[in-house]
């Protein structure tokens, strides 16, 4: 029988994928905002198949929100590359630690050996620009729903289903790759007093399509 | 529009220096690549040398671009001023420097350079 499974990848609250780099150079001092890229992975919990059973996945479909984080308070320009977000399976690596306060800890991990379980959940060389938020001192500014951010998803159908195992839980995971952008001080080489600038998910979940053999 | 429209791409970066060295470096930034397409310099000096080099290298010091201006001396003093256009892709992750060279004895020196990450 067809069964679905829906896994929050994480609470209702924005995620920044973003962390800070600073630099300074000959000139004004400059601020940039980089990553190296984020990734965040969660496993769903299907409660099976036992030994005597054969389960199937089908497909996995991915949705999330995308907010653009702006510091409106300081004079500042912004330059630079926003990075891919790649979403899918990852059927080689365990589940990481997701988060810890608004930030995630873990930095980019490498994409699954079978990228064809993968796809893009959002191209900034073909999507729109998130719609912006204000950012503040302190925690995430709270969620309040759409359409103050950018509805964005994706499925993954593999040509075939794939075996699940007794005891092996998919992974399905989120991976932002690198980005650069930089803000620049131009008040005469005064740093501003950053806040926050980047860009953050929210309200991610997946869905798990599945077939339990019954 | 896409996002990727929405940012200039480029960051320019500059600096002046009197009697000192001057360079200007962007930064080592793990999977991110800078490409080089525009350096301006110019240079008052109160050496009679005729040629200032510029180079733009690697975070190895392998110069990927090098450029001579000629400086115009008079009597008590010379100048010169340069430029240089196009694209030049570093190595991922690695930091690009521009600095110029060949000048005994500075007295002041602008740099701009622009570049942008991919």
């Amino acid at each position: 029988m067809r069964r679905t499974l829906t896994t929050p990848f994480f609470p209702d609250q924005g995620y920044s994928m973003f962390d800070f780099w600073a630099f300074s150079s000959g000139g004004p001092v400059n601020t940039v905002t980089y990553t190296a890229g984020r990734t965040a992975t969660r496993p769903a919990v299907l409660g099976g198949p036992t030994v005597e059973q054969h389960w199937l996945l089908i497909s996995v479909a991915v949705q999330a929100y995308l907010r653009w984080v702006t510091d409106v308070s300081n004079n500042v320009a912004v330059y630079g590359k926003l990075g891919a977000i790649v979403t899918g399976l990852s059927m080689d690596q365990p589940a990481l630690a997701t988060q810890a306060g608004d930030q995630y800890l873990t930095t980019i991990q490498e994409l699954p050996t079978d990228t064809s379980l993968l796809t893009t959940l959002w191209d900034p060389g073909q999507h729109s620009m998130p719609p912006s938020i204000a950012s503040q001192p302190g925690p995430s500014v709270a969620w309040p729903g759409p359409p103050s951010a950018l509805a964005v998803s994706a499925e993954i159908s593999p040509p075939n289903p794939i075996d699940l195992f007794p005891g092996v839980q998919p992974v399905v995971g989120i991976w932002m790759l690198p980005s650069l952008l930089g803000v620049l001080s131009i008040l005469g080489g005064a740093r501003g007093i950053h806040k926050r600038i980047g860009l953050d998910i929210v309200g991610a979940k997946f869905t798990l399509n599945y077939d339990d053999g019954d | 529009m896409p996002a990727s429209d929405e940012f200039p791409r480029g960051l320019s970066l500059a600096g002046q220096a009197s009697n000192a060295a001057l360079s200007l470096t962007f930064p080592a930034i793990p999977g991110i690549s800078w490409v080089l397409t525009d350096i301006d310099l110019s240079v008052t000096s109160t050496n009679t040398t005729t040629e200032i080099m510029c180079s733009a290298t690697d975070q190895a010091s392998r110069p990927y671009i090098t450029f001579g201006v000629s400086e115009a001396t008079s009597t008590s003093y010379g100048t010169g001023a340069g430029s240089w256009a196009g694209k030049v892709c570093y190595p991922l992750g690695s930091a690009v420097t521009i600095s110029i060279g060949g000048i005994a004895a500075n007295v002041l020196q602008t740099l701009h350079a622009t570049a942008y990450p991919i």
